[in-house]
């Protein structure tokens, strides 16, 4: 960063200067963003960067969003649904304990995905801060994007165990298939995204164009105004 | 495990014992675990578990062993919590506020510094002025700066364009409402601070610059620097000339709006940008109306005095689907016929622009600002906008001030006292006619000021004619002296 310039013990013998007016196009200006091609990979792996504004805007106000996950209540909720989700499928006639045990299952990943790692921002219109978690998933929201919190211990914990008890009361062995469904659910829905290696990581499969951020910018993304980042030395001279 | 090696050794193979060893620590072990309470019941899960596949158990088991490893985890930081903070040592800190030497409260004095000139009394065209020597500070108590004396100047420094400071109607009127009112307004405008010579104001500048509805802010460097984060939020664009002042800039920077520059007064351009986003939201198969767009732009521009091209900016912002931001602060009261600004001095109807912003401050000499547009668009600000919700409301003394300044640039009441002229020769000269009365306050549209004749048939043709020749003489009279 530019140490702007020394205010209190250097006079300027003349008031600063304007840097001169650029009259190139800004498209023909050279800047320090490479123009990357167009990828045209399976996959493509994005980040969601974050800057300083956001880091305050996310610290002016609580996030109503993610606070409720810490409540030991909603931690309970998670044992209560399922139980009533064994209860309620059990009632049906003609199911059997494997087939239960896979919907409960699957069900349970499915929805906490979706809950957790699917849908972005502030549903609902709570005060979103001005729109700074637009772009986070709940999980990326909760405890501000700290991992191995006791939430995230606990969520982490859930689908691991619901698996195993799972397998306990099941004949998994007379369908395999079924064991590895559940099995491959669990890893790939219900564990990895919630991994600290994947935070703020977006994948896109066969979708390599429709990233938000452009390749190539128009405007260099230097030039956006963000405290910290403007350049006060050309000021001085 | 090695296998057993193929040359048979003829001393005895130490693998029975070892086998014995094993079978002991297993028993052992064994009912070692068996005195556990609960170990039945594990020993039975694992067993149920098992079903006789040992690649399922150690799945299981490793499955297990993830749980376990993510307890062990400790807590990291979040992202608002500094995660590049560096770890000090107790004894680090001690050092570096040891080593820490406080910087003094106030500058040390600067040795060739130069004071502005100082105005003696209330500012004017031709204020007297006192001009402190190189090096002196006027706020030492050691060394007073002596305020009698002083030198006349010609004054081009004041934001006074329309002449009005020290205007004496004007100071009038604020004295009338300091008595009135007092001085303060004593709270923001939707807590208490609101007066009806503030409603009054807003009213006359909405029917002044003939939009539906304004609204007045406290200071004109925080009215477009709210105004703009009350619209443009994080994901929305703002298309902005490179050459806005500072507090469009801020007012930029705090909406955390995506921002695309053009070159100052580079209409072509801008078109260059807008087309840019035009064809990105094709490339990314963007929605556009999901995102709130804004091009950006000052009146007559703070930093060179250069005027936007605005027929320019309004074809742009029709064909690209834009909504306008114009800030008006160096143009309103300044340029155009009447003062109404940019807008006049290009014949455009200011209710075309989406969103004006203005001084009251620099064209009006009064203070504060206001923003200028649909009913919608003010309505929005009146709890959406930080400034206006946030902070004390206008002096109400300077309310009346600005209004009259309104008043003193609109032609209405010059064209009423012509207008009683006309009505006074006719008389004269034995012809009756009437001025329009109205009732100006209440008037959904603004009317202009006319003469009511109400020609009748019991007049013969001969009398008509005359009561005409009248007329055109009187009229002709009046208006042709004014040029």
């Amino acid at each position: 960063m530019n140490s702007p310039p020394p205010m209190a013990s250097q006079t300027l013998l003349s008031p600063p200067r304007p840097p001169p007016l650029q009259t190139t196009p800004s498209f023909q200006r050279q800047t320090t963003v490479t123009k990357r091609a167009r990828s045209s990979s399976i996959v493509s792996v994005q980040e969601i960067p974050e800057n300083y504004d956001d880091q305050l805007d996310q610290g002016a106000l609580t996030n109503v969003n993610a606070t409720w996950v810490n409540y030991k209540g909603a931690w309970l909720i998670h044992v209560v649904l399922i139980l009533s989700g064994i209860v309620l499928l059990d009632i049906i006639p003609g199911m059997t304990q494997d087939l239960a045990w896979t919907i409960v299952n699957l069900g349970y990943l499915t929805i906490s995905y979706i809950v957790f790692h699917y849908v972005t921002g502030v549903p609902f219109d709570l005060a979103n801060n001005s729109g700074v978690y637009d772009r986070l998933t709940l999980w990326e929201q909760i405890d501000s994007g700290a991992q191995y919190t006791p939430a995230k211990k606990w969520l982490t914990t859930l689908p691991i165990v619901l698996f195993l008890v799972s397998t306990h009361y099941t004949r998994y062995d007379s369908h395999p298939a079924l064991f590895t469904l559940n099995l491959v659910s669990l890893v790939a829905v219900g564990l990895a995204p919630k991994l600290p290696v994947f935070h703020r990581l977006r994948f896109k499969f066969f979708d390599a164009g429709t990233t938000p951020e452009p390749s190539a910018p128009p405007t260099p993304v230097e030039e956006s105004m963000h405290a910290g980042e403007r350049d006060f030395s050309r000021f001085t001279s | 495990m090695a296998l057993p090696s193929p040359v048979a050794s003829p001393l005895a193979s130490p693998l029975p014992d070892i086998l014995e060893a094993l079978n002991q620590t297993f028993s052992s072990l064994s009912s070692l675990t068996a005195k556990l309470p609960g170990s039945a019941i594990a020993w039975r899960y694992f067993k149920a578990s098992h079903q006789d596949d040992p690649f399922r158990t150690v799945l299981e088991i490793l499955l297990v062993f993830f749980i376990v490893r993510t307890y062990a985890q400790s807590r990291t930081k979040g992202d608002a919590s500094g995660r590049n903070f560096v770890k000090l040592s107790e004894k680090e800190i001690d050092e570096l506020v040891h080593e820490w030497t406080p910087e003094p409260l106030l500058p040390t004095k600067p040795s060739n510094l130069t004071y502005p000139p100082i105005i003696i009394g209330a500012t004017g065209p031709r204020p007297r002025v006192v001009f402190p020597s190189p090096g002196q500070d006027p706020h030492d108590p050691s060394q007073l700066l002596v305020l009698s004396g002083g030198k006349v100047v010609t004054n081009l420094a004041s934001t006074n364009f329309a002449g009005l400071a020290g205007n004496e109607r004007i100071k009038e009127k604020a004295v009338e409402c300091l008595k009135r009112y007092g001085v303060g307004s004593c709270g923001p405008s939707g807590f208490y601070g609101t007066f009806d010579v503030h409603m009054e104001l807003e009213r006359d500048l909405a029917v002044f610059l003939k939009v539906p509805s304004a609204i007045i802010y406290a200071h004109d460097f925080s009215t477009i620097s709210s105004v703009i984060p009350s619209f443009s939020k994080r994901g929305d664009i703002i298309v902005a000339d490179r050459g806005v002042n500072f507090a469009v800039q801020k007012g930029i920077q705090i909406s955390r709006s995506t921002v695309r520059w053009y070159e100052h007064g580079d209409y072509e351009g801008l078109e260059r940008v807008l087309e840019g986003i035009h064809k990105e939201d094709k490339k990314y198969k963007r929605n556009p109306t999901a995102s709130r767009r804004f091009i950006i732009t000052e009146g007559v521009f703070e930093n060179d005095g250069s005027m936007v091209n605005l027929p320019k900016i309004m074809e742009l912002k029709l064909k690209y689907k834009y909504r306008l931001i114009l800030d008006e602060s160096w143009s309103f009261g300044i340029v155009g016929k009447t003062g109404r600004g940019v807008t006049e001095v290009f014949d455009i109807p200011a209710a075309e622009i989406d969103i004006m912003t203005g001084s009251m401050a620099k064209g009006l000499s009064s203070a504060g600002g206001f923003c200028a547009g649909s009913n919608e668009v003010v309505a929005h600000q009146r709890i959406n906008s930080p400034s206006f919700v946030f902070s004390a409301a206008l002096p109400p003394l300077l309310a009346p001030v600005a209004f009259s300044a309104v008043l003193m640039e609109s032609p209405r009441e010059e064209q009423e006292r012509q207008l009683q002229e006309v009505v006074e020769i006719c008389a004269e000269h034995g012809v009756l006619v009437s001025r329009t009365k109205r009732n100006w306050e209440q008037e959904m549209v603004e009317q202009r000021p006319s003469i009511r004749i109400c020609v009748t048939a019991a007049l013969t043709r001969k009398e008509v004619e005359k009561a005409g020749a009248v007329l055109k003489s009187a009229l002709s009279k009046v208006l042709g002296k004014k040029r």
